[in-house]
């Protein structure tokens, strides 16, 4: 049985925690799991994760920020520890954490998630930490040991932005550590009082898995990436570096005294990280990277890190507590290779309240140039069609409601998209010749939908016939 | 993988305050989430996906959301309820809005002169419910969602009636 500990509420102090901790018999390993729940925006401490804790893979010690909106629009009746998102006042987002100033995790088996660290994120434990769906502010994230060792560290979903130290991410001798789906921003302008140059991610470790990464740099001092160690048991796959600002984004040597190499040549890098594969040298299209104080790094629409990656199964959800496709997802924190327009939600509560009866039972196949299907109907008003549609809209082949138990909600919707002589007519007067878009539309045209996928040549028509399920669930 | 979409329900009760000939809301008298049934989700994806035309045109007020000998202490209620225990008014007047991109707000009035058949000597309301339009309770009972509340006392000599606002949030 897992126990619970509330620790956090309206006017919550910090103490409460450390003596939830204190509260642990140290030096005996749990019997079993316990979850220690923290809902506060401020004031922002130190929490530190002792080292003589024993949790145990089986019963591990997760932390836990329960995600919520303001402190100053909490619902009377808001129960910590109720269990249910559903307590939270609505609409719910999910997106702010309770703060930190530090936070230290030095013991092993511990799952942090969802906070806001407004400094230094460090783990010096070894075997069986997670961190994930952190934001990391203003300081560093770090995986530090004194001596080379194994770990068994996994950090995902994370966000390193407004950096003041020399490198965002810093791993230090230790080897397997799993990098996943993270977003990292290294500004020089953010660093000024520190050593030039500077780094996004910075690794002198071995057997450092990165993958579905963005990671970036800007300023004529930053790399996006520092290796310094022997590359040959790292993984490095399906990552978007860049360089803005005059900065470059490789630097790197075998750790052992041997030649550094600067470059922004994703081929160079290659042959040194042989294991280099999927990446891309691309601008992500962060939202806003110049804010001095308040940085946007999710990407736009537009991004080429969308469905750019294959689904990594440990990161099933992004930054935001959204759920990733399984097939190809967005790289770094923020997903968005389905998107459900607002046009699309309002007329889902216009079908359940019988404002409208036009229901989800057309798909459009589209390419994302020139800002792609959502940018296209944005701005339509019904009927077809425009420059981003490859297809106008079909029927689909139908909608399957399966009502399963455990998938009540469950509506997979059906597509199929054939070549004929008409349309490869159309095809090829197209200014694209590829689709990287499914979209799924109403009779009178609206945009419920978009789901972004790998690309589909017209060029020599690379299809005859195409078909899509896409599943989509209601969840209460 | 599937694509997920959450929806959650949140029931606001009112007191009734006549002015002229309308009611407009006064006192909040229970404010906070509800469940929505198992069978609400599964029709919801239907109506998404257009296989089915019956939407949410229902509301219903009951006395059967919690003991007579303790009516501040309502029942929880379930994902597998069909129905309220003892449903005492219905209306399908619930004049249903859009608010932005996310919510659907349906508002019902209630008033203490129905004819009303109560469950036992306690004249209080205490459960609530939102139907589609093919519900028939008893026999094809299609419940979208409930909410149980402590009793609210529902006679004329107590108030004139209840307005209940149910918003409907996509997350």
């Amino acid at each position: 049985m897992t126990q619970r500990i509330k620790v956090a509420g309206p006017g919550f102090d910090y103490a409460t925690l450390s003596a939830a901790l204190a509260s642990i018999t140290p030096s005996v390993p749990f019997t079993q799991p316990i979850v220690i729940e923290v809902y506060a925006t401020a004031p922002s401490e130190v929490i530190t994760v002792p080292s003589n804790l024993l949790p145990t893979p089986a019963n591990p010690l997760i932390i836990m920020s329960l995600r919520a909106p303001t402190v100053t629009s909490l619902f009377p009746n808001y129960q910590l520890d109720s269990g249910s998102m559903a307590q939270y006042p609505p609409p719910q987002p999910r997106l702010v954490q309770a703060q930190m100033d530090f936070f230290d995790i030095q013991a092993n088996n511990v799952f942090l998630d969802g906070f806001q660290v407004n400094g230094d994120l460090q783990i010096t434990s070894n075997t069986g930490v997670t961190v994930n769906g952190c934001l990391v502010i203003g300081g560093q994230l770090r995986v530090v040991r004194v001596a080379p060792t194994s770990a068994t560290i996994l950090i995902s979903n994370c966000q390193v932005e407004l950096t003041s130290a020399q490198s965002a991410v810093r791993i230090v001798n230790a080897g397997g550590v799993q990098f996943y789906n993270n977003t990292i921003l290294i500004r020089t302008a953010d660093a000024l009082s520190i050593l030039v140059p500077s780094y996004a991610v910075e690794a002198e470790a071995s057997a450092i898995d990165a993958r579905n990464n963005v990671i970036a740099a800007a300023g004529p001092t930053a790399f996006a990436i520092r290796f310094g160690a022997t590359p040959g048991t790292s993984n490095f796959q399906n990552n978007v570096y860049f360089a803005f600002d005059g900065g470059a984004i490789f630097n790197f040597d075998n750790g052992a005294g041997g030649p550094v190499t600067v470059t922004s040549n994703l081929t160079t890098w290659s042959s040194f990280m042989t294991s280099e594969t999927g990446s891309a040298t691309v601008d992500p299209e962060f939202r806003d990277r110049l804010n001095l104080t308040t940085p946007n790094l999710d990407v736009a629409v537009t991004s080429a890190t969308l469905a750019l990656a294959p689904f990594l199964p440990s990161v099933t959800h992004d930054l935001r507590g959204q759920r990733r496709p399984v097939d190809f997802v967005t790289v770094g924190a923020y997903e968005h290779a389905e998107v459900i327009t607002d046009a699309g939600r309002v007329r889902f509560l216009q079908i359940l309240s019988g404002l409208s009866v036009q229901p989800v039972n057309m798909a459009v196949l589209g390419s994302s140039g020139s800002g792609g299907l959502l940018q296209d109907f944005t701005s339509q008003t019904g009927g077809p069609q425009s420059i981003n549609e490859l297809f106008t809209p079909i029927p689909m082949s139908g909608a399957v409601a399966p009502g399963n138990p455990g998938q009540e909600g469950m509506v997979v919707f059906l597509a199929a998209f054939q070549v004929t002589e008409p349309i490869y007519g159309q095809l090829a007067g197209s200014s694209f010749d590829y689709a990287d878009e499914v979209g799924l539309v109403t009779p009178d045209n609206v945009l419920f939908m978009v789901k972004r996928m790998h690309k589909i040549p017209f060029d020599d028509v690379g299809f005859m016939t195409t078909q899509f399920q896409i599943p989509l669930e209601i969840v209460g | 993988m599937k694509k997920e979409m959450g929806l959650v329900g949140w029931t606001k009760i009112y007191e009734a305050v006549r002015k002229g000939e309308k009611f407009l809301p006064g006192n909040v008298l229970f404010d906070h989430h509800n469940v929505i049934t198992l069978f609400g989700l599964t029709r919801s994806a239907q109506l998404l996906g257009g296989l089915n035309t019956h939407f949410i045109n229902a509301m219903a007020i009951g006395d059967g959301g919690a003991p007579q000998a303790m009516p501040g202490a309502p029942y929880v209620p379930l994902d597998t309820d069909t129905g309220l225990a003892h449903e005492i008014l219905r209306t399908t007047s619930l004049n249903p809005t859009i608010v932005g991109t996310s919510q659907l707000q349906f508002t019902g009035l209630f008033l203490t002169s129905s004819p009303i058949t109560w469950l036992g000597t306690l004249h209080a309301v205490n459960e609530v419910g939102l139907f589609f339009s093919d519900d028939v309770q008893p026999g094809t009972p299609r419940m979208f969602a409930r909410n149980t509340f402590p009793s609210i006392p529902f006679d004329p000599v107590d108030r004139e009636g209840l307005i209940v606002t149910w918003s409907v949030y996509i997350v």
